[in-house]
């Protein structure tokens, strides 16, 4: 028995967030029924894409983010679409959408109307700003997150302007949250049998990975500024790369000298305690910086890290899918039926978020090509007959 | 509102410390489990800045105090809700007392180097035999099984080892790091996730597990689409400041006053049009450098000082309200203090106000996900120093008066790290 093999998810979100909050609920056990419209959801249509050729199916993201789900197309703009998902919701426990605000209730299934075809049923409800609030119609990427939140604000060097995080970091942090806010409602459902609205404000994700420095913030009264990298925590030049090195302690600050062969460098008095390593970060980096560019990333990290002095190498994408340690742990996993069989063998994704001994992360199946399971769903489940289904089609409902 | 807690019927007993591991804590404990987060008077949590002389942290007005460790801003934005105690783990009595604690616990969750738990000798297998139901969850920053796992690692070096440093930087400029420990909330939120996933299964199973989270995995997990651009796409992502591969304008553009900024993303045409009528450019509109989100991709320099040049002597957050009023995203870049006086989260009452008895009250970010019927809160202040060590040994552990007395004699407990 999985952690969620009794749930069933019935997700009409689209983009990022709302299929990796539901991605995790079925690469744990869960029936998730994805709703596409007969068009196809966008992210079939994002890549990037084998050899950069389009192709709905063969979509990266959407192979990613929709491992393990079954997909039924159904056009919630048609009455007749709508009254399938009328059908469908009783069916399941647990609904995720990412309509903006109010739409849901304009189409007919506010959370009082889903309560009312299922009276236990839990409704998540991703936005970038939330149900409520000045800012619910307002419209957002991930890089206006980045700005509201403030953490755009402290990337990147005082010199130039302020960085974003790289990717589409902001929807994972958003699907994670109503991962977390839906899961914990179904607990409280199992003890008490009552459904509730989970609603994640995509800023509100991000801004929680903030929160401790906003609190530093208000007690100094400065809001925290960028930096320029280097010492004490930046990244530093070496031979092939660069690497992250933190001396702040002592022992590790006599480590380091033993590994560079120096070992009397470490009671220079302009160096003796941490303190006065932080007074000094420019001489000190040029101390360290000359000594670092006689070594690569990897004969640094497995030089020093035994030594218990805090190293890390910056791995690029390539570096990091072919890292020795991720292929041991065997995180990278092949994204379809057709890499998983050698045919296009470095056709990764990433596997496992966390590994569980008693409900292990798990692939059942790859992600469902678009309407693949219409007549599952709505013949087997639903009742429908085969005529029905193909009257459908033929006016493009499903 | 109910006053219920989803989770109030749990108990955890903590390792965790600095952000990543009491981040998931602190959701746990938010939520209404009773979490007790275990320090040693020798080994305080890092994130409350140490012991003077050598305290170093963020107090309020800059005052460290006599206890400058109940003080500090960074623990005390990330332990809310939970019961503070110390034991020395080196000790006999310590590890006993911690034991009998894990006998009665639902969970326990830890993010030290992966080192530590084996030298405490508090693995699993012993555990279980202990609490046969027990979760246990270790979150390392390299995990607790492969080839680095016995290697140190911390926020500044689990996001070089992620990828997402070799992302994050200008154009042509060197990798970076976050100004945040970026990869830590990453790892605390779905370190989250696991421990949601194991309470369901315990709850239908009555079983517990074993549950190995690496903060690196995590992390490149946020990133999902730069490493299928490589693994798919066939390219090897390089940095590329504030662009982005599909929108143009896209980027955080100058403003009137000191370092001021506002974000703009163009999606579409259509919002390319509207742009251009914002900015007075209307003609623009028609330039055919400019005409698809291709042309302008290719042309984004220009557009770029373009866009610019209409910013530099504007208002950021009027900027991003004219912009907004036209549908098109954006917003201003803000300073750390302007975070939570943003009108969206004074409305939604994101932030919460907590009075701590070291501190007096400041705001701090709250639940990120609103439950309608169990909304999570902060029901109570990040603890000081061993504050609840007493009450906690002696009302879950029964021991008595004398036996702590002599505990806190030998330095095992108590809530007074003593001079050295």
């Amino acid at each position: 028995m999985t952690a969620f093999s009794d749930v069933r998810v019935i997700d009409l979100s689209t983009g990022i967030a709302g299929p990796f909050c539901s991605k995790l609920f079925a690469d744990f056990g869960a029936d998730v029924i994805k709703v596409e419209p007969p068009t196809g959801d966008e992210s079939r249509r994002l890549g990037p894409f084998p050899d950069d050729e389009d192709d709905p199916e063969a979509s990266g993201i959407f192979q990613y983010l929709n491992t393990n789900k079954r997909c039924v197309t159904l056009d919630a703009t048609t009455p007749a679409g709508r009254s399938l998902l009328r059908e469908l919701i009783p069916e399941a426990g647990i609904v995720v959408e990412s309509y903006p605000p109010e739409a849901m209730r304009q189409m007919g299934f506010g959370y009082s109307e889903i309560r009312k075809l299922r009276d236990d049923a839990i409704l998540v409800s991703i936005t970038p700003f939330g149900q409520t609030g000045p800012w619910r119609d307002y419209q957002a990427t991930d890089i206006v997150q980045y700005a509201a939140s403030g953490i755009g604000y402290v990337n990147g060097t005082p010199d130039q302007e302020p960085l974003k995080e790289p990717g589409n970091q902001s929807h994972f942090h958003a699907g994670t949250c109503a991962f977390l806010g839906a899961a914990t409602a179904l607990i409280y459902r199992d003890i008490s049998g009552v459904g509730q609205q989970v609603d994640v404000s995509t800023l509100e994700a991000v801004t929680a990975a903030f929160a401790p420095q906003l609190l530093a913030s208000q007690h100094t009264g400065v809001s925290q500024k960028r930096r320029f990298p280097g010492l004490p925590s930046g990244l530093l030049p070496c031979k092939d790369g660069y690497v992250a090195l933190n001396v702040r302690h002592q022992p590790t600050w006599a480590h380091l000298w033993l590994f560079f062969e120096e070992p009397e460098i470490a009671d220079d008095p302009r160096f003796a305690t941490p303190e006065d390593r932080r007074a000094n970060t420019a001489e000190l980096a040029e101390l360290i910086t000359p000594r670092l560019e006689r070594f690569t990333m990897q004969e640094l990290y497995h030089g020093l890290s035994p030594l218990r002095i805090n190293v890390g190498m910056t791995l690029d994408i390539e570096q990091l899918v072919n890292d020795e340690h991720m292929i041991k742990r065997g995180f990278f996993v092949p994204i379809s039926q057709s890499s998983q069989n050698g045919k296009s063998e470095t056709q990764k994704m990433p596997g496992a978020p966390f590994k569980m001994s008693a409900t292990p992360w798990e692939i059942r199946t790859y992600a469902p090509s678009l309407g693949q399971h219409n007549s599952e769903v709505f013949g087997q489940m639903l009742g429908h007959s085969d005529q029905q289904l193909d009257q459908w089609r033929n006016e493009d409902v499903i | 509102m109910s006053s219920k807690l989803p989770l109030e019927r749990l108990r955890a007993v903590v390792l965790t410390q600095a952000w990543s591991g009491a981040l998931t804590t602190q959701l746990l404990a938010n939520m209404g489990a009773e979490v007790i987060q275990v320090e040693a008077l020798s080994r305080p949590d890092v994130w409350r800045g140490g012991y003077p002389p050598h305290n170093r942290g963020q107090y309020p007005n800059g005052e460290p105090g006599t206890r400058p460790y109940d003080r500090n801003a960074l623990f005390n934005a990330v332990n809310t809700s939970k019961l503070g105690i110390t034991l020395d783990l080196n000790s006999e009595e310590g590890k006993s007392l911690f034991l009998d604690l894990v006998s009665t616990s639902d969970l326990l969750a830890e993010n030290y180097s992966a080192r530590v738990i084996p030298n405490f000798g508090l693995e699993y297998p012993m555990l279980r035999q202990i609490n046969p139901t027990i979760i246990m969850m270790r979150m390392p920053s390299f995990g607790a099984s492969g080839p680095y796992a016995m290697y140190p690692g911390n926020g500044g070096t689990t996001e070089p080892m992620s990828g997402i440093s070799s992302l994050l930087g200008y154009p042509d400029g060197q990798p970076m790091n976050s100004g945040t420990m970026h990869t830590d909330a990453i790892s605390g939120m779905m370190g989250f996730a696991a421990l949601l996933i194991a309470i369901r299964h315990r709850a239908r199973t009555g079983k517990g597990q074993y549950i190995d989270l690496s903060q690196q995995e995590t992390a490149t997990t946020y990133i999902t689409d730069q490493i299928l651009e490589h693994t798919v796409g066939g390219r090897v992502p390089q940095r590329m400041g504030n662009r982005d591969r599909r929108m143009a304008p896209h980027g955080f553009y100058r403003c009137r006053g000191e370092d001021s900024w506002v974000a703009i993303a163009v999606r579409s045409d259509t919002e390319w049009e509207r742009l251009c009528e914002v900015m007075g450019r209307p003609e623009l509109a028609s330039d055919v450098h400019f005409a698809t989100a291709e042309d302008r991709l290719q042309h984004t320099e220009k557009l770029d000082s373009i866009v610019q040049s209409w910013t530099l002597n504007r208002d950021s957050t009027k900027t991003a309200e004219v912009l907004q009023a036209q549908k098109i995203p954006s917003s201003a870049v803000m300073k750390a203090l302007e975070v939570p006086e943003n009108p969206q989260h004074k409305a939604r009452g994101f932030f919460e106000t907590v009075d701590h008895p070291a501190t007096g009250p400041y705001s701090i970010a709250g639940v990120p996900f609103s439950l309608s019927e169990t909304p999570g809160r902060i029901h109570r202040p990040a603890p000081t120093l061993g504050q609840h060590s007493e009450a906690v040994l002696k009302q879950h552990l029964g021991v008595s008066d004398s036996e702590y007395a002599s505990l806190e004699s030998q330095g095992v407990t108590g809530d007074d790290p003593g001079d050295d």
